[in-house]
């Protein structure tokens, strides 16, 4: 059976090289997602109209091209690191809107009554509204880094050597396209699938730690 | 006696609606004032522009001789507590870090001794043993009775009430009312917004009667009751009474 060999080291490769991506990009992205998504509930003037530019660019703009051009123009030193860059500015539009939603949902009481205990604004956000966002929002977010994990197939476009890359790299060698596409969807399946499960278990145990409401 | 809030032509507007309209009244230290009046006659807006969370057109307020403005709010904030009608207590937190959070993180209290301040006031409600319990294991009353003692771990000057009983069950109002008489006779400062009048029979040093935006009578209780000056508030206790 000459050829498994091969194609299971490219694969394998390029499944090492999401696996390096994608919790990069889920932090940067939560990161910058989250503080967009609460200085957005504050109603600064400018602010806010940056940040509506920012959001309505990044949804009308689909990643491929937004990986190119970053790629062209930006001037990263790696192709990773660009990717990286792209996907997180990326994916935080989408996950700022998500927190906006989850800080909005929060009942006006909680806000009021942080306030009347005289905390301050970080404070008020941290230790009140956030822990209380999370569970609402936990599935949302979950959908959305499912889309970053399919869009890692997009990286290969500047070369980034990712499992879609790596999978024409093998067929270069072994001709075999049916199986290798299939594998490479079974690597995608199981990588989703384990994000959700995550996902699933962090919501169970935000349901045991703020009790059923 | 002592102002401890002071009302000086004091407007409010929601849109064109005047809720709070030309209002000038001093609040004493020491005393429980309690403000009934019908539904929408303003007497929540009225006890949240204290502590700003609602901002006022025209007029000023004064706490203790500090203006309530947006640069004091927070000085404020420190010595005025709230309750509210829907106890507002934070889902996430057990009942100790509740009472904690704002000593700890607004006053800078260590931790210890908030939690020993928290437990004492709990003790006093009868809830030490719902320490650890989170707010959806308890009833509405002690619900309440928690959001109370949050109020007071604050060490507030002055305690707002806005509706404390309003959202209970009627076998438990009594519970609550029973504490917030515990802490009138201590002679804590305390505005009840309320439509519970046995209560400001028995606990009010004053009685004011809203509506319209206007305080249209201040008494003693017992000749707000007895002997009501206008005509709205007797029409208003007749109905109720």
């Amino acid at each position: 059976m000459a050829g498994y060999d091969v194609i299971f080291h490219f694969l394998g490769t390029g499944l090492i090289e999401v696996i390096r991506l994608v919790p990069i990009c889920v932090v940067l992205s939560l990161i910058a997602g989250a503080l967009i998504g609460i200085v957005q509930t504050v109603r600064i003037p400018v602010v806010n109209q940056l940040i509506s530019v920012y959001l309505v660019f990044m949804r009308g703009v689909p990643p491929l091209l937004l990986l190119l051009v970053v790629f062209f123009v930006a001037g990263f030193e790696s192709a990773r690191l660009s990717a990286v860059f792209t996907l997180s500015i990326y994916h935080a539009a989408y996950i700022a809107e998500i927190f906006r939603g989850g800080i909005q949902a929060i009942p006006l009481g909680q806000f009021e009554a942080a306030d009347t205990l005289a905390l301050r604004f970080h404070r008020k956000m941290i230790d009140v509204i956030i822990p209380q966002v999370w569970r609402a929002i936990l599935p949302a977010l979950t959908g959305q880094y499912i889309i970053l994990i399919k869009d890692t197939a997009l990286v290969s476009a500047i070369g980034v050597m990712e499992i879609l890359y790596n999978a024409r790299q093998a067929m270069q060698v072994v001709y075999k396209p049916i199986l290798i596409y299939a594998i490479v969807g079974l690597l995608f399946y199981i990588l989703c699938f384990s994000l959700e499960r995550l996902s699933a278990y962090f919501e169970r145990h935000l349901q045991t730690m703020q009790g059923v409401q | 006696m002592n102002t401890i809030v002071e009302f000086d032509r004091v407007t409010k507007r929601f849109g064109d609606n005047v809720v709070i309209d030309d209002l000038s009244v001093p609040f004493y230290e020491g005393e429980t004032h309690v403000v009934c009046g019908r539904s929408g006659a303003g007497k929540s807006t009225l006890i949240r522009c204290i502590n700003f969370l609602e901002t006022i057109e025209e007029g000023c307020i004064r706490f203790k001789g500090t203006v309530v403005d947006k640069k004091n709010v927070r000085s404020i904030r420190k010595r005025v507590a709230m309750v509210f009608q829907n106890f507002n207590l934070f889902p996430h937190l057990s009942v100790i870090d509740n009472l904690t959070l704002g000593p700890v993180r607004s006053l800078g209290i260590p931790r210890r001794e908030a939690e020993d301040q928290a437990m004492h006031f709990l003790k006093q409600v009868g809830l030490e043993d719902k320490r650890q319990a989170h707010p959806y294991q308890l009833s509405g009353g002690q619900k309440q009775r928690v959001a109370i003692v949050r109020s007071l771990a604050m060490k507030p000057d002055l305690i707002l009430f806005d509706e404390p009983t309003s959202a209970l069950d009627p076998e438990m109002i009594g519970e609550v009312l029973e504490v917030m008489k515990k802490l009138s006779l201590d002679g804590r400062s305390m505005i009840v917004v309320t439509h519970e009048m046995g209560f400001a029979r028995e606990a009010a040093d004053r009685i004011s009667f809203m509506s319209d935006g206007k305080l249209v009578e201040t008494q003693a209780p017992k000749a707000f009751f007895s002997n009501p000056l206008h005509d709205s508030t007797r029409q208003f206790l007749s109905q109720i009474l």
